[in-house]
């Protein structure tokens, strides 16, 4: 059997941030009411394919994912439960605003199994969580924090954005001293991206905001990698930093071309080299009711344009890729010409049998991978 | 003979295209409610642009007292670079109507056409259009005119409106004289354009002056002795319209076959095949190129494409030559050479528009004569074959007489204009009391490029020009080498002064810096004269470009911005391993 991992959707904020581009609609207790009856009908139409499968991680995204109630993770957990073998399950993790922890309910959680919390930190400037349009303050992430921490809560991821307008580099790194100072075993750090249906993205082309330069967010990206080693955090992606052995297993399973679905509303799937989409929630809702499968798009890729995603996603790992691995889950790699001009211009290594990229190559790796795809 | 071959000669935009559809409507031949544009620009190019680039001739029956007469319309292209095609027009013809816009009145080609259809002695009809327009200038323009030609009888019409124009119909049978028959010589017609059918191979427009031509016969070309056997004569209605011959005065078409349109030239003469030693008609020149310039695909996969489409546009635009070339850093592509710049712009335009194509075009250049220190004298269109200066002895430029005609108080401007563009005024005249015309020569290379625009925005749209190639002068001319990471790259090369060299220089590489995209390594840029370097400017490598997250959902999005991604690089020129964007060429034809 193959592993699998599981995504699910949720998506209910309390407020849409400024840079979210995200599927999300505002929290309406019905209407997530509806959403959790519809989302068990998925999995129960799912039921014979999950069988077949060792599912090895789950994760909550949104959305807000924190923002359910106890009582719709117990239905959710008692069908995993009740049907399924989960003796692999290795890993369970929610994204969690640190506004809507509170303690009960994370104790809760933690004995669904819950055992992973991605905390949306993304600066400790309240300047910045304003101009992001986050609902928390600086407060609240050291108070959320905490109480994890006092659940014993063993594995905490903390995001944080790089890049925000306004914000200095200096202020940026001291951003990444205090998360560090809190001790989590992993922390990502994503470039702030203006995508096209975000408030921040008018904003910045109608000239209200300034994003960063890119030697300034080359910089900042240099010296966040360079103390985040020295403090015994381990770069293993490109913005995914953790201590030994707390690499989330979750998004390695996206990195190495692994199968995943996803449930919920513009959830994504990938199962035997298909992508399948989900529709938004009104659809979503509509087709479960009817107990059909709320698909809106299936991408059957050729071959060989798999093939390349899936290079190049795994050229993400810092680790890189196993060229004879690879080769033999998904066929003869074409582009060896081009990687031996990488390596002449420095960007990628070959060690032993694994390409991966170099620091100067992870730097500009849009430009190498839209080149290989 | 109730026939009358007459053209319409006018300026751009005077109102040629509208009278001939009034003549058309008139003689029934369209419907007044069917006319949207105008009937005889069939190219949509032309009809966007308000000029003709091609004669299109029609046949018109027109009644005038109980009799029918046949009036053969040759339409004539209005702009400067086509003159050789007005004339060869103009030859076909025994008259034609001077056609002047009382909101304009004389302007540059309304004199050179004018004076093209004195030389070939065809009697001139004046006439003034837009007279319904509130800033018509009757009166003024009407001197104008009689200064001109020395002709007081104006026709007035509104060609717009239909006023006046039947008066103009019947005043065309009274003065230009009908054709001389001449139906018992032996075969003589003059060809004045052609155009290609896939089926019947090239249809030759021709006037017949001598004998008569009829399917069957078998004709020779006068210019390179080629025989063909005609398969069908006609006449030009909207469409081709089969006839059992064609007799002396007459105008139509033949088809023979002809596969290969560089057989047949304008301005040649068909005879009967079987009277070889006949005299050819007069004025047969072969159409000689003074622009050049080199088009290849913007990437290098379009390059079968581009071919036939070039290929096609030829058939039916004799002017254009072409010949590949292989460029050493863009690939295969075409070396083709242009009766002038509008010319080069309209065939760029007809290949991106008519045939979808995406091509580059590099900097447009003249024809330079060289002569070298053995002694040898070699032709250069090209400037990446601009020999070694060690080699040079003297270098010679074709100069341009120009006539500029402009409103008076711009004078100062135009005479500006002149000097930067290093010519040398020759004489200024009165018009009337507001227009002048100015004269000068100015070295061609200085007109090809964006002369006509400066004119016009110097003189606020009024300033019209006109000019022809006449001599050849020695020049302190050299040859800048543009490199990229060290690598020449030809489609680059340009010719020009040895004082202007560093200043172009500098401001191309200024150019191509903004249009170059940050790469994974530094890109030079350099500019280069007899080995040294002149001018140098640098793309400082990519800083930062990856995308931060991806995740599951994340992975079909993040797949199609890196494919437009990759798609934005196919639009480039790889040079070496630099990618170079399609305005990065283009910039080279900014500069002056």
């Amino acid at each position: 059997m193959n592993d699998l991992s599981i995504y699910f959707h949720i998506p209910f904020c309390l407020k849409k941030c400024n840079y979210c581009s995200f599927y999300s609609t505002i929290f309406i207790k019905e209407v997530k009411d509806k959403f959790i009856n519809s989302l068990l009908k998925e999995l129960n139409l799912n039921l014979d394919l999950l069988q077949n499968y060792n599912i090895k991680t789950i994760y909550f995204g949104g959305g807000t994912p924190s923002i359910l109630e106890e009582k719709d993770f117990e239905k959710i957990f008692l069908f995993f439960r009740n049907k399924l073998n989960l003796k692999n399950l290795k890993e369970i993790t929610i994204e969690v605003n640190p506004e809507t922890v509170n303690y009960e309910k994370f104790r809760n959680l933690k004995d669904f199994g819950l055992n992973r919390i991605s905390l949306g930190v993304e600066s400790f400037l309240d300047r910045s969580l304003k101009f992001l349009g986050r609902v928390h303050n600086k407060e609240k992430i050291f108070e959320s924090f905490d109480i994890l921490r006092k659940l014993n809560y063993k594995n905490i991821n903390l995001d944080l954005i790089l890049g925000i307008p306004k914000e200095s580099l200096k202020e940026f790194l001291n951003n990444l001293k205090i998360s560090v100072s809190l001790n989590p075993e992993h922390i990502s750090i994503y470039s702030l991206e203006y995508y096209k249906d975000s408030k921040l993205y008018l904003d910045l082309i109608n000239g209200k905001i300034n994003s960063w330069s890119k030697t300034k967010e080359r910089d900042a990206y240099k010296k966040a990698k360079a103390f985040l080693e020295k403090n015994g955090y381990i770069q293993y992606e490109i913005s995914n930093f953790s201590k030994p052995y707390f690499e989330s297993l979750h998004n390695l399973n996206y990195w190495s071309g692994g199968e995943y679905i996803g449930f919920g509303p513009k959830a994504y799937s990938f199962i035997k080299g298909v992508y399948i989409l989900n529709g938004n929630l009104q659809f979503y809702i509509n087709s479960l009711s009817k107990d059909k499968y709320p698909y809106v798009k299936i991408i059957n890729l050729n071959k060989e344009k798999l093939k390349k995603i899936l290079f190049i996603l795994s050229l993400r790992k810092i680790d890189g890729v196993s060229i004879s691995e690879f080769e033999k889950r998904f066929g003869k790699l074409n582009i060896i010409d081009k990687l031996n001009e990488y390596k002449k211009l420095g960007f990628i290594n070959f060690m032993k049998n694994r390409v991966l990229l170099t620091n100067k190559g992870i730097i500009v790796g849009n430009e190498i991978f839209s080149d290989l795809i | 003979m109730n026939i009358r071959n007459f053209s319409v000669i006018a300026h751009i935009d005077h109102g040629k295209s509208t009278l001939c559809d009034r003549f058309l409507e008139i003689c029934g031949l369209i419907s007044p409610l069917l006319i949207e544009g105008q009937a005889l620009d069939q190219m949509s190019l032309e009809r966007e642009r308000g000029i003709t680039i091609k004669a299109h001739p029609v046949r018109l029956i027109y009644k005038k007292d109980e009799t029918e007469y046949i009036l053969n319309l040759i339409d004539t292209p209005g702009h400067v670079d086509f003159s050789y095609e007005v004339s060869r027009s103009l030859a076909a013809c025994e008259g034609a109507i001077l056609l002047v816009d009382a909101t304009q009145g004389v302007e540059a080609q309304t004199l050179s056409h004018y004076y093209l259809a004195k030389e070939n002695g065809l009697k001139i009809i004046p006439v003034i259009n837009k007279i319904d327009l509130p800033n018509a200038r009757i009166d003024e323009v009407k001197n104008e005119i009689i200064n001109l030609t020395q002709q007081k009888e104006i026709s007035l019409v509104s060609a717009k409106s239909g006023f006046g124009v039947k008066d103009l119909l019947d005043r065309i049978i009274n003065e230009i004289p009908p054709p001389d028959s001449k139906l018992n010589h032996p075969l003589k017609a003059l060809i004045f354009d052609s155009h290609y059918d896939k089926y019947k191979g090239v249809i030759v427009h021709i006037r017949v002056f001598e004998g008569k031509i009829k399917k069957g016969m078998k004709i020779m070309l006068y210019s390179n002795k080629k025989v063909f056997e005609v398969i069908e004569v006609g006449v030009f209605e909207l469409e081709l319209k089969e006839k059992d011959e064609l007799t002396s005065g007459e105008v139509g078409y033949f088809a023979a076959l002809i596969r290969d349109p560089k057989d047949i030239r304008a301005g040649d003469t068909v005879i009967d095949s079987k009277l070889q030693n006949t005299n050819p008609l007069e004025g047969f020149k072969v159409l000689k190129p003074v622009v050049f310039a080199s088009i290849y695909p913007a990437y290098p996969q379009g390059f079968e494409s581009l071919r036939k489409s070039i290929e096609k546009l030829y058939l039916n635009d004799p002017g254009f030559v072409f010949e590949p070339e292989d460029s050493s850093q863009l690939g295969p592509g075409f070396r083709c050479g242009f009766l002038g710049s509008l010319h080069l712009e309209i065939v760029e335009e007809r290949l991106e528009r008519e045939y979808g194509e995406n091509i580059v075009i590099t900097y447009p250049s003249t024809k330079y004569k060289v002569l070298l220190t053995n002694g040898d004298e070699i032709e250069i269109t090209n400037p990446s074959k601009f020999p070694d200066p060690s080699k040079i002895k003297e270098v010679f430029e074709p100069i341009a007489k120009v006539k500029i005609i402009t409103p008076s108080i711009y004078i100062g401007d135009v005479l500006k204009l002149i000097e930067i563009r290093r010519g040398k005024l020759l004489n200024i005249n009165y018009l009337d009391q507001n227009r002048v015309i100015i004269e000068a020569k100015i070295p061609f290379s200085k007109i090809i490029t964006k002369f006509f625009e400066d004119l016009k925005s110097i003189t606020k749209g009024f300033g019209t020009f006109d000019y022809s190639i006449y001599d050849w002068e020695k020049s302190d001319l050299i040859k800048v080498d543009v490199l990229v990471n060290g690598k020449v790259v030809d489609a680059l090369s340009f010719i020009t002064y040895k004082d202007e060299a560093y200043r172009k220089a500098k401001e191309l590489l200024n150019k191509m810096r903004k249009f170059i995209p940050r790469q994974l390594f530094e890109v030079v840029l350099q500019a280069k004269v007899d080995g040294k370097i002149i001018a140098r400017e640098s793309i400082a490598p990519l800083r930062k470009d990856v995308l931060q997250k991806c995740y599951g959902g994340d992975i079909t999005r993040k797949k199609k911005l890196l494919e437009k991604q990759k798609e934005g690089k196919k639009r480039m020129k790889m040079i070496g391993n630099v990618e170079i964007p399609q305005e990065a060429f283009l910039s080279i034809m900014e500069l002056e």
